[in-house]
């Protein structure tokens, strides 16, 4: 059985490079320590693949159509089988992406790891991100009911905002002069193709540099080996030897020797594996737990329903009621986003110094501590808020 | 009326003074735990250990002196209360039962924890990460125990149905209110440690001791600005929540009989952001570091924003302002104070952000020439401020639902008017419905 396998096999990697590449890859030199925080730009990538594979299954059945999104959203959910179940892990899954982006992009900032020469793998991470978010906010309007709909509403009135661009911004999004059919088309596409092939093009690339530069780690990576560690290992030794000669190659791109490094393969894939299955169950008990939300039909007219924006852009919620007022709103609008988008992209050129632990470079950990303790707490204030709106609403 | 043997006015003041001198022990000790804890965190990284842990350690002694204090003011306004207030109180009990037992459990296990915290720090110097695991276990119980006091006097201004628990819990302000005191807290420590440093500044002799005493003085000076830039957002963010759950209160806040006090609170916080400025300013030069006329250029800008936040909306005509109809152009909300506000904050972000960088560079401690002087003073200033601050903070709060006790629910004056709110024998277990009272 397996002789065939591997005729196979040989007769591919005689034609195409595959063992090379393998070998490239799963025989790559990468830093043993901390390397558990390693592990979320892969768990992030598998769990992409995820919600690539249950999106196309919900497409299966999906309606893009005014009249026909909701009810076949109710139908997955209610009658295939197992439809719900699919409908909840992409939702789900869709909340656990963004939490992990979240934190993987933490752990490169604190392990300074966008300095030279990995300011590429920054800029599109940064644009991974945002791809995310819209993502997202995109698939919102795809249920076609109120909080889908109030969500694009406000999302397009926010577009609006934008100097000089906004008006037209809007327009573009919209598709006609109000939300309508063409909107939802419009949202479909971004949804289902152009953002998530945008997603795994540039998270390729991404990794690809990955690769190529060789994995930087953090700091406890490059300093002397605390007491007591235990001496290395064959394979330490191994992977070191063969790291120590890539860098010596002038025509390789990696540059740092970590004191201490291993096996992408098996030892840090394992470590992938584990993290990414212990996040995948966490999926499914969600879903299982919590099924995936389902509102009200769409109704344009209501004036009772109170829109609340989806969770992980409460912050920006928060900051429009900061912000009232014609004069002030293009601020929490735009501009405060567009300022923090701006010195996330900026970031490898603002902070050049080669300073990698955290204590030596204490003004950009606090800029970004106040940055993210910002967004946490303008996000607690703005869930409080919308929790006791319809308790105002009944009030005489 | 209560029934009380004791003059209104003494009832109202002695609730009054006794809370506004627990709160400032109370927001001090809270905020002390927090700056200890994150002291001795940070002299895990920094290269300046020894006074890291030196500070964190004398924090932690004053807050274990300073904790009897505040613990004893607060089982007198036990007693006050139960005296003075009978009903309000048996009410409040009511509606707050599990707050209270929550909070009750959170003090034991404060006291629980705050002594082998303090007492086995040298024994543990070797396990830095275990103290400091218990460090942010008191931490977490002491700010639990502010939570759940939060609750009421949360649910004292924006009352919600009472027999719904989860909502007593997250009434609209309980989270503002409790997020703006969490953070409060800290930079309140933080400006009075920096005064207290700059006291011992000023009056060392011995060059070693001033040295520390300077540098702790700007170590609390950083902790009191850092905390102080998200106060103006989640102030306002409690203010809305007021606006829309308790209109008449607000309408009192900001437009009616307590207006000048939102002046003469963001005269204060000006005055913060200003004499931080300074003092980041006068440090600076006094090591003759780069930056200066940086520094110099942003304090402008805070000060001038400080000035323009200040300005009264309404200017009597019998003053003389006669020029618009007593209505001054500069000093309304929109866009104005916004301006100021923005203004004020990104010029002190910046300042502290140069003030950082020249941090890095080393600045020297301890030479107290004029510049030096001077900074300490600045110190002590901030601290009496940021004092008076929480003073007029309490103030705003508990004056804002007057004549209420629970807005809209009960009044402090005629509490038999609102009956559903009464203790009632046959209501066991049951609560009140608030919205019938209306
Ligand atoms: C779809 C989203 C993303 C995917 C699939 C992804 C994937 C990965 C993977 C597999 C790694 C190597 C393992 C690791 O360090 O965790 C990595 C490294 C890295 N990622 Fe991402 N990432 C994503 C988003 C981001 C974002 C949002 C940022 C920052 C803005 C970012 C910045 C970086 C950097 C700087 C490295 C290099 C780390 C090092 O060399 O130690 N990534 N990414």
């Amino acid at each position: 059985m397996f002789w065939i396998i591997d005729g196979i096999y040989e007769w591919i990697d005689r034609r195409l490079p595959v063992s090379a590449v393998l070998y490239r890859v799963l025989r790559d030199p990468v830093p043993e320590r901390g390397s558990w925080w390693y592990t979320l730009g892969a768990a992030i990538f598998l769990l992409l693949i995820i919600q690539v594979v249950t999106g196309i299954f919900l497409l299966l059945y999906y309606v893009p159509s005014w009249e026909g999104a909701l009810d076949s959203i109710i139908y997955i959910q209610q009658q295939v089988f197992l439809g719900w179940l699919v409908r909840g892990i992409h939702y789900w899954n869709m909340v656990m992406l963004i939490i992990l982006i979240g934190a993987h992009m933490s752990r490169t900032f604190i392990s300074a790891a966008f300095k030279s020469p990995r300011e590429l793998t920054w800029l599109l991470g940064v644009t991974l991100l945002l791809l995310m978010v819209a993502t997202a906010f995109t698939g919102s309007l795809l249920r076609w009911d109120q909080s889908g709909y109030f969500d694009t509403v406000v999302g397009i009135k926010i577009a609006s905002w934008t100097p000089l661009i906004g008006p037209w911004l809007a327009q573009l999004w919209r598709g006609s002069d109000v939300i309508g059919p063409a909107t939802l088309t419009r949202n479909f596409a971004l949804h289902v193709w152009i953002l998530p092939a945008g997603l795994l093009l540039i998270a390729v690339v991404h990794i690809g540099l990955l690769v190529i530069q060789g994995q930087f780690g953090s700091w406890v990576n490059y300093e002397p080996e605390p007491p007591g560690s235990p001496p290395f290992t064959e394979d330490e030794i191994a992977s070191r030897k063969k790291l120590e000669e890539e860098v010596l190659d002038p025509r390789s791109s990696k540059v740092n020797l970590p004191a201490r490094t291993t096996w992408f393969y098996p030892f840090h894939i394992y470590k992938e594996a584990v993290v990414t299955l212990v996040l995948f169950v966490l999926v499914l008990v969600t879903t299982v737990l919590f099924p995936a939300p389902i509102d009200e039909p769409v109704d344009p007219t209501t004036t009772t329903y109170s829109p609340s924006s989806m969770w992980f852009l409460l912050f920006e919620d928060q900051l429009l009621l900061l912000f009232p007022g014609s004069w002030l709103v293009p601020i929490a609008a735009t501009i405060a986003p567009g300022i923090v988008i701006t010195l996330l992209f900026l970031l490898p050129w603002l902070e050049r110094s080669p300073d990698i632990k955290p204590s030596l470079r204490p003004q950009a950990v606090a800029f970004y501590a106040v940055i993210v303790g910002a967004i946490l707490v303008l996000s607690l204030l703005a869930a409080s808020r919308v929790y006791n709106y319809d308790f105002i609403n009944s009030r005489p | 009326m209560e029934p009380s043997l004791v003059p209104d006015l003494v009832r109202r003041l002695s609730m009054a003074l006794l809370m506004l001198f627990h709160l400032q022990f109370a927001a001090f000790i809270i905020g002390v735990f927090g700056l200890a804890v994150v002291m001795e965190f940070l002299g895990l990284l920094s290269p300046a250990r020894p006074y890291f842990d030196r500070l964190a350690h004398g924090l932690a002694r004053t807050s274990v002196i300073l904790y009897s204090t505040g613990a004893v003011l607060a089982i007198i306004f036990m007693l006050v209360i139960t005296l003075f207030w009978p009903t309000f109180w048996y009410i409040v009990i009511r509606i707050a039962f599990w707050p209270m037992v929550l909070e009750a459990i959170a003090f034991v296990l404060t006291i629980l924890y705050l002594f082998p915290w303090y007492y086995t720090w040298d024994r543990l110097a070797g396990f830095k990460g275990a103290h400091l695991a218990m460090g942010v276990a008191l931490v977490a119980v002491v700010n639990a125990q502010q939570a759940m006091i939060d609750v009421m006097a949360g649910y004292m201004l924006t009352p919600t149905p009472p027999t719904d628990l989860l909502r007593v819990f997250f009434n609209a302000s309980t989270l503002p209110l409790d997020m703006h005191r969490v953070v409060g807290d800290v930079s309140f420590a933080g400006f009075v440690v920096g005064g207290y440093a700059a006291l011992r500044a000023l009056r060392s002799r011995d060059e070693e001791r001033r040295r520390y005493y300077d540098w702790m003085g700007n170590a609390g000076l950083i902790a009191g600005l850092g905390f102080l830039f998200l106060q103006p957002a989640i102030g306002l963010a409690y203010v809305e929540e007021i606006r829309a759950n308790s209109p008449g209160a607000f309408t009192a806040m900001m437009r009616g009989r307590l207006s000048w006090t939102f002046l003469v609170q963001v005269s204060f916080l000006s005055a913060l952001f200003f004499l931080s400025a300074l003092y980041m300013a006068l440090q600076v030069r006094k090591s003759g570091e780069r930056g200066v006329r940086m520094l110099t250029v942003l304090l402008v800008v805070v000060g001038l924003s400080g000035l323009l936040l200040m300005q009264p909306y309404v200017v009597g005509p019998s003053q003389g302002y006669q020029w618009i109809n007593g209505i001054n152009p500069i000093g309304t909300m929109q866009p104005w104070k916004y301006i100021a506000f923005g203004g004020m904050t990104l010029g002190a972000l910046g300042a502290l952000y140069a003030y950082m960088g020249s941090l890095r560079h080393g600045l020297r401690w301890g030479h107290l020439g004029p510049a030096g002087r001077g900074a300490q003073y600045i110190l002590l200033m901030l601290a009496v401020v940021g004092s008076l601050m929480m003073l007029t903070m309490g103030f705003i709060r508990e004056n804002s639902r007057q004549p209420f006790l629970i807005y809209y629910e009960l009044r402090w004056d005629q509490p038999e008017s609102y009956p559903t709110l009464q203790p009632t024998p046959t209501s066991q277990g049951q609560g009140s419905s608030g919205q019938a009272a209306r």
